[in-house]
């Protein structure tokens, strides 16, 4: 009986050693101005996560690997199209219930707005130095940063187009050859169609949006469309955000990655902690750790464009650095995509 | 006598007289009353006068109407709902009334397996349905399309869900099932001897149909009709699928572009009040 005691006192005394071991190597990897806020949010309740251009599994898998860094801490994840999850984000700011903590969303008009309402908080996390100088980018004295990188591509079913007839760039997306045939999605429903449409007017002028719209393509609502209907053969050729379209190329389905001449697109997801938010440590947190190697590294896996120099990116992911990019300025973008979505309607009239 | 009859009433007390009045039923009538102010009246009442205030909450402002009804383009998805919702409605009563009068009316075999298909079409959730359609009838990839394709050795589909015929049937297949219910009662209640005396006095089956059930079932027909039409007025899941594509904007997607950033709330209050107004008149002449 008394060895039995003295047993499970010395498993229990090595357990304890293990996992202070444990503890105390996480509180290393830590800095200083991480673990005051960690101590700091250990008290709040999760914080809620509005996102948009992550999939549901990406987001998740943040949420997961930022619970396992920080024991006790958790991000609960809402996931919806930027619109939805924007409009409900409005709907509690003016009844006053805010629920969320932290909004990721890469259209920049809505964070212009949320900051002019005077519902963003500021800050920026100490992860944001060693960022990639070219994918840094904090805006407005600090109220909502870059916290992913993606890029606009074509893609085309590769069972039903051969490489040497798929388009080769934006100007061969509006060839008359593929009338009926492209996939595109509605800039007034989708934050990265608008912004890929701004990036098009401005190197081809209004002319585009009319020969596209001569083109009769399919318009779905997310940015996500076109490449579903590429992959059933319901179009052959479509416009697609990098990291969805290069995962699932990876995972064997129909279609090819073409990089344009004129230029890939360049999306940054942005992300903005709500000043009303009541885990605010929490949230602070979380920020700082989507600039993090952990969240990089997650990235990385699906295909995101990796914004630290130590994180390698995915197999067979082409580096960056000798291809063309049409990288939009926020005032190109503000003043662009309203007026994208205006001629596109008048063209569509949808 | 008959003054002091009068004046008795007014002699008693108010809480005896008021006591009589105020018996269970009246409570029951109040609390439901209650109820409807807050759940329905005052949610309506609020639309109304969010269309009527400017962006900043600062006061009166005609400036949403100006906005919501200032664009063809929102105008045609004014009338593109009505002539959707009209369509709607003629398909429905095809669909229905047949299947009701033989539910009701025939001794048709495998009536009940009937009556549950109608109402799986009804609990189907409209958003599912339209993607079930896509994946059936899209059209180059739709499997009744590749199957088409495969049989007659061409290179084009025979359906195309993603136009007005295609928004329009689907939405239909999932709203008939308003007229098939209000009609398959209306005609279960119908006395089998009007049908005799029409028969005994030498009308044909058709006849019997147009001259006798016709017009007693029309309320029915009428009340399921209006239902329908104001559902599929409102209805956004498969609108939300079909029209795009199509390039057929109605106002449920319209006003959702209002809730895009800028949040137009006004608007968008200000662009549903003429949903408002079919809804109230019609169920007013009901």
């Amino acid at each position: 009986m008394g060895r039995k005691t003295m047993r499970k006192g010395l498993l229990g005394i090595t357990l304890s050693i293990v996992t202070a071991m444990g503890i105390s190597s996480a509180m290393a990897e830590m800095t200083a101005g991480e673990s005051r806020l960690y101590q700091a949010a250990k008290a709040e309740k999760p914080a809620i996560w509005y996102t948009a251009h992550y999939t549901t599994e990406t987001s998740e898998a943040l949420t997961k690997a930022f619970a396992e860094k920080y024991p006790g801490l958790s991000v609960d994840v809402v996931r919806s199209t930027g619109g939805v999850a924007y409009q409900r984000l409005q709907q509690e700011l003016t009844a006053n219930q805010l629920q969320g903590d932290i909004f990721s969303n890469s259209d920049i008009n809505q964070y212009r707005e949320l900051r002019q309402q005077g519902y963003l908080a500021k800050y920026r996390p100490e992860n944001f130095d060693k960022v990639v100088d070219a994918y840094k980018g904090i805006y407005e004295d600090d109220h909502y940063l870059d916290t992913s990188i993606a890029y606009a591509v074509i893609v085309y079913n590769n069972a039903k187009v051969s490489a040497a007839n798929a388009p080769k760039s934006w100007k061969d997306f509006i060839d008359a050859k593929w009338k009926g045939k492209s996939a595109i999605s509605h800039p007034g429903f989708s934050g990265t169609s608008a912004h890929w449409f701004a990036a098009m007017e401005k190197l081809f002028g209004r002319d585009f949006m009319q020969k596209l719209a001569d083109n009769a393509p399919h318009v779905g609502r997310s940015s996500f469309d076109p490449i579903s209907n590429v992959i059933s053969g319901e179009r052959l050729i479509g416009v697609a955000i990098s990291s969805s379209a290069l995962a699932l190329a990876a995972k064997g389905n129909p279609i090819t990655v073409v990089y344009p001449e004129e230029g890939i697109v360049l999306f940054r997801g942005r992300t903005a902690i709500l000043a009303g938010s009541d885990s605010p440590n929490t949230a602070r947190l979380f920020v700082n750790f989507l600039l993090g190697i952990e969240a990089n590294e997650i990235l990385a896996k699906e295909y995101w464009e990796v914004t630290r120099q130590e994180v390698k990116p995915a197999p067979g992911m082409q580096s960056l650095d000798s291809i063309k990019k049409i990288d939009l300025t926020p005032e190109e973008i503000v003043k662009g995509t309203p007026e994208a979505v205006a001629t596109f309607r008048d063209a569509f009239g949808i | 006598m008959s003054v002091v009859m009068q004046d008795q009433p007014y002699a008693l007390p108010w809480w005896k007289r008021a006591a009589p009045r105020l018996d269970l039923s009246m409570l029951v009538w109040l609390a439901a009353a209650a109820i409807l102010v807050v759940l329905v009246a005052n949610p309506l009442l609020k639309l109304a006068l969010t269309s009527f205030q400017a962006r900043d909450g600062s006061g009166f402002t005609l400036a949403n109407y100006m906005t919501a009804y200032g664009e063809w383009r929102h105008i045609r998805a004014l009338t593109n709902t009505l002539v959707m919702a009209a369509a709607v409605v003629a398909i429905c009563l095809v669909l229905a009334l047949p299947l009701a009068w033989a539910c009701a009316r025939t001794n048709m075999p495998g009536k009940a397996a009937i009556r549950i298909c109608a109402l799986g079409a009804f609990v189907m959730p409209p958003y599912l349905g339209a993607t079930g359609w896509i994946l059936l009838a899209g059209p180059n990839a739709g499997w009744l399309n590749r199957l088409w394709m495969v049989l007659t050795g061409g290179d084009a589909g025979l359906l195309n869900v993603f136009s007005f015929t295609g928004l329009v049937s689907i939405m239909a297949m999932n709203l008939y099932f308003f007229l098939f219910i209000f009609c398959t009662s209306a005609l279960e209640m119908l006395s089998s001897e009007m049908e005799d005396a029409a028969n005994i006095l030498g009308a044909g089956p058709f006849e019997t149909a147009r001259r006798i059930i016709l017009p007693l079932i029309l309320p029915a027909i009428l009340g399921g009709a209006i239902v329908t039409f104001l559902q599929s007025i409102a209805l956004f899941g498969v609108p939300a699928l079909i029209s795009m594509p199509a390039r057929y904007p109605v106002v449920v997607t319209q006003l959702w572009q209002f809730f895009e950033a800028p949040v137009r709330v006004g608007v968008a209050a200000a662009y549903s009040i003429p949903l408002l107004a079919v809804t109230v008149a019609l169920m007013g002449r009901r």
